[in-house]
C-alpha cells in the first residue's frame, strides 16, 4: 500500500479532490430536498413536535371551498376532448406561452412565477406544461364559444351594450395640450389636409406618430365605452358617431407623465356581428370577450353544450357531481339555451 | 490497478446517482380513486389534491399548523368562547345576509364560521399577547418601546410653556388641552415610541433613545422640514419598563407585519416546525423563507 502510494500518491490526491467535489456537488444538489414522512399511513405536509398535519387534512380543509376547481378540471377535460388541436392553435398556444413564460421570467425572485402558477392552478392547470396547457384549452374553449355563439346569436348579441365600435387613430405628441409648438400645429395642419383629400388610413401611415397603430395605417380595433385605454374626453367625442365619420382634434394630457398628445379618432364600423367577425384576429377576440362579459354564463352554457355531446361523463363520485352541477346552475341562471 | 479504476468509477457513479434522489411529493390516500370520467379522461382524487396544493396549499399548511400552537399555548377556554359568541352577535349571524355573506366564503353555517374564523382570530390575538411575553428580551432590543406624553403644538413659544407648565407639575394632558395645536396627532396622551416610529423629528426620537430618567425633557424639538406649517413639541418620558407597559406596547406594535411574522416565527421554532412536500417547502422558500425555522440559511 504503502509503495502505491509513494508511486501514484498524485493520482490519488486528485482522485480524493474529485471525490470532495463531487461529495460537495452531491450535497449542495440535494440540501433543499425534503424527508418524506408519514404518520397512520398518512403522507405528512408539515410536522412540529405538537403534531403533523397531513395530506388529507389538507384535501378536506379546502372541501366547501372547491367548488370552481372541480367546475374547471370538468371544464377543461370537455373542452380538450370536444375539440381537435389545429397546427395553428399549436403554435399560437407556444407563441402565447412564450410570452406568458417570459414576463413570469423577468422576476428573479420567482415569487411571480407562483403566482401565475397558483392561478392557473385555479384554472385546473399544474406541472411543467401547465402554461401550454392553460393557453392550448383556452384556444378550443374560444372556438367552442364561437361556434355556440353562431346557433344562438340572437339571444347573446342584444346583450352587448357600451356602443361597441372598431376604430382607427392618429396622434400627434404636442408640448401642451392647449399651446402646441408651431412645428406640432404644422404636423397637425398637415393631417388635416390629408384627412381632406384622401383616405384616414392614410393619413395615419404618413402622419401619425403613436407607434402601435402607424404601421398599421392608424388601426386600433375594438373600442366600447368601458375600455380604459382612453381618456374620458375621447370617450364622449365617440358617442354618437357613426360608421364613416371621425372625431375633431382632442387633446388629452398624461395625469401621471405629463405627457400630451392630440388626438383625432375614426369609426371604421359600429354593426357589433360584423366587428365580431373581423378578420382581425385581435379584434375579434375584444369583441369575443365584450360577448362574454354581456352575457354572464355564455361560457358556462358553452361547456355544457359541448358536454352533452360528448356524452360520455360519468361521476364517480356524488358529491363532486353535486357541485359540478351547483356550479353550472348557479352560472346559467339554470336556463336551457336554443340547440 | 484495474479493479482500482473499477472502484473508483463505481463509487463516483454511486454518488451521482444518490445526488440525483427523487423530490418528495405528498399524495392523499385512495390517490387513484376517481371522482369523474370525461371520455378518456379520468381524474381522481390525487389530480384534486394536486390542484389544491398549488391554489392554496401554503395557507392551508400554515393555519393548521396554526391551530396545533394555538390548541397548546393559548387554548380555547370560556373568556375565549364569550368573546367569540360576542363578535359572532355583532354580525347579526340568524340575519339571511350573514348567512349568505358566510356561504360565499364556503362555510356553511354560523357554528362552522366561528369555530373556523372567529376562534382562530381571537386566539391569534391572544398568542400575540403572549409572545410579547415570553420573548420580551429580543422585542425590547429590537424595538426599543418607551412611553413618553408628547405635545404638538404651532409654535416654539407655545412648545416651551407646555414644557414649563409640565415642570409645575400639570399633567401632560391638561397641558396638551391648553397648548396643542388644532388636529394634532399629540396631544399629551400616553404613547408608545419605538424604533418603527417615524412621524417624529429624529432629533427627539434620538434623544428620547439616549434618556434613561423620566421627566420632561427641556428641550424643544421641532419637525424635520423647512415649511412654515411646522410644528413644534414638548416631550415628557413616561416609562422605559416593558414590563409595567406591556399592555400598551402591545397595542402599539401588534399590527406591525414583521412582529406578526415574528411571533411566527418564534413558535415555529418552538415547536421544531418542518416541510415534508418539496412544493411547499419550494413555495416558502421563494415567498417566506423565515417559515423554514430548519433553514435560518435562507433568510440570511
Amino acid at each position: 500500500m504503502s509503495e502505491f502510494l509513494r508511486k501514484y500518491w498524485f493520482v490519488c490526491l486528485i482522485a480524493i479532490a474529485m471525490i470532495a467535489m463531487l461529495v460537495y456537488f452531491v450535497m449542495d444538489m440535494n440540501k433543499d430536498n425534503v424527508s418524506g414522512k408519514q404518520t397512520d399511513g398518512k403522507d405528512v405536509v408539515a410536522s412540529t413536535s405538537l403534531g403533523d398535519y397531513t395530506s388529507d387534512e389538507m384535501f378536506d380543509d379546502y372541501q366547501g371551498f372547491n367548488q370552481s376547481l372541480l367546475y374547471y378540471m370538468y371544464q377543461d377535460a370537455v373542452v380538450n376532448q370536444s375539440v381537435e388541436a389545429t397546427p395553428e392553435m399549436k403554435e399560437e398556444a407556444k407563441a402565447q406561452a412564450k410570452t406568458l413564460e417570459t414576463n413570469m421570467k423577468s422576476d428573479s425572485t420567482g415569487q411571480t412565477e407562483y403566482r401565475l402558477m397558483q392561478q392557473l392552478a385555479g384554472f385546473g392547470f399544474e406541472g411543467d406544461d401547465a402554461i401550454e396547457n392553460y393557453c392550448m384549452t383556452s384556444l378550443k374553449l374560444q372556438k367552442l364559444e364561437r361556434d355556440y355563439i353562431e346557433k344562438n346569436k340572437d339571444k347573446y348579441f342584444k346583450n352587448v351594450a357600451n356602443s361597441p365600435k372598431e376604430i382607427s387613430i392618429i396622434t400627434i405628441n404636442v408640448d401642451s395640450v392647449d399651446t402646441p409648438s408651431e412645428e406640432q400645429k404644422t404636423k397637425m395642419e398637415n393631417v388635416d389636409k390629408a384627412l381632406e383629400d384622401g383616405t384616414f388610413a392614410d393619413a395615419a401611415t404618413a402622419f401619425s406618430e403613436d407607434t402601435a397603430t402607424a404601421g398599421l395605417a392608424g388601426y386600433y380595433g375594438y373600442y366600447d365605452e368601458s375600455s380604459s385605454s382612453f381618456d374620458e374626453s375621447i370617450k364622449t367625442a365617440l358617442k354618437g358617431l357613426k360608421k364613416g365619420e371621425m372625431t375633431e382634434w382632442i387633446g388629452v394630457t398624461d395625469p401621471q407623465t405629463g405627457a400630451a398628445v392630440q388626438y383625432r379618432v375614426y369609426v371604421n364600423e359600429t354593426d357589433f356581428e360584423t366587428i365580431y367577425n373581423s378578420e382581425n384576429e385581435a379584434t375579434g377576440k375584444s369583441a369575443l370577450n365584450a360577448l362574454l362579459s354581456a352575457n354572464p354564463g355564455l361560457e358556462v352554457s358553452t361547456v355544457r353544450d359541448a358536454a352533452e355531446k360528448l356524452g360520455d361523463i360519468k361521476f364517480e363520485d356524488e358529491e363532486v357531481q353535486k357541485q359540478v352541477e351547483s356550479y353550472i346552475k348557479e352560472q346559467t341562471g339554470g336556463s336551457e339555451d336554443e340547440k | 490497478m484495474k479493479s482500482k479504476k473499477v472502484i473508483l468509477s463505481t463509487f463516483c457513479a454511486a454518488m451521482l446517482l444518490g445526488g440525483c434522489a427523487s423530490q418528495v411529493n405528498t399524495k392523499v390516500t385512495e390517490p387513484d380513486k376517481p371522482l369523474m370520467s370525461i371520455g378518456d379522461t379520468t381524474i381522481t382524487r390525487n389530480d384534486e389534491y394536486e390542484l389544491i396544493k398549488r391554489v392554496n396549499g401554503p395557507s392551508l399548511m400554515i393555519q393548521g399548523i396554526q391551530l396545533l400552537i394555538y390548541n397548546k399555548e393559548v387554548p380555547v377556554d370560556d373568556e375565549i368562547k364569550k368573546e367569540a359568541d360576542e363578535m359572532l352577535k355583532s354580525y347579526d349571524p340568524d340575519s339571511e345576509t350573514f348567512l349568505k355573506q358566510i356561504q360565499t366564503y364556503g362555510y356553511k353555517d354560523k357554528e362552522e364560521y366561528l369555530n373556523q374564523v372567529i376562534i382562530p382570530s381571537i386566539q391569534s390575538n391572544k398568542l400575540l399577547e403572549k409572545y410579547f411575553e415570553e420573548n420580551a428580551e429580543a422585542i425590547e432590543e429590537t424595538y426599543r418601546p418607551v412611553v413618553a406624553a408628547i405635545i404638538e403644538t404651532d409654535s416654539e413659544d407655545n412648545a416651551q410653556k407646555a414644557i414649563d407648565a409640565m415642570n409645575d407639575g400639570t399633567s401632560p394632558e391638561e397641558a396638551g388641552k391648553q397648548y396643542a395645536r388644532e388636529g394634532a396627532n399629540y396631544t399629551g396622551n400616553d404613547t408608545v415610541i419605538t424604533t418603527e416610529t417615524t412621524k417624529l423629528p429624529t432629533r427627539l426620537l434620538n434623544t428620547l433613545n439616549e434618556t434613561s430618567d423620566d421627566g420632561v425633557l427641556s428641550e424643544v424639538f421641532y419637525d424635520d422640514t423647512s415649511t412654515d406649517d411646522k410644528a413644534y413639541y414638548a416631550v415628557k418620558l413616561i416609562s422605559r419598563d416593558y414590563n409595567e407597559n406591556i399592555d400598551l406596547i402591545t397595542q402599539s406594535l401588534s399590527s406591525n407585519q414583521d412582529v406578526i411574522s415574528g411571533c411566527m416565527v418564534f413558535y415555529l421554532t418552538k415547536y421544531d416546525f418542518e416541510v415534508h412536500d418539496q412544493y411547499i417547502f419550494d413555495y416558502l422558500k421563494t415567498n417566506n423563507p423565515e417559515y423554514l425555522v430548519t433553514r435560518p440559511d435562507l433568510t440570511e
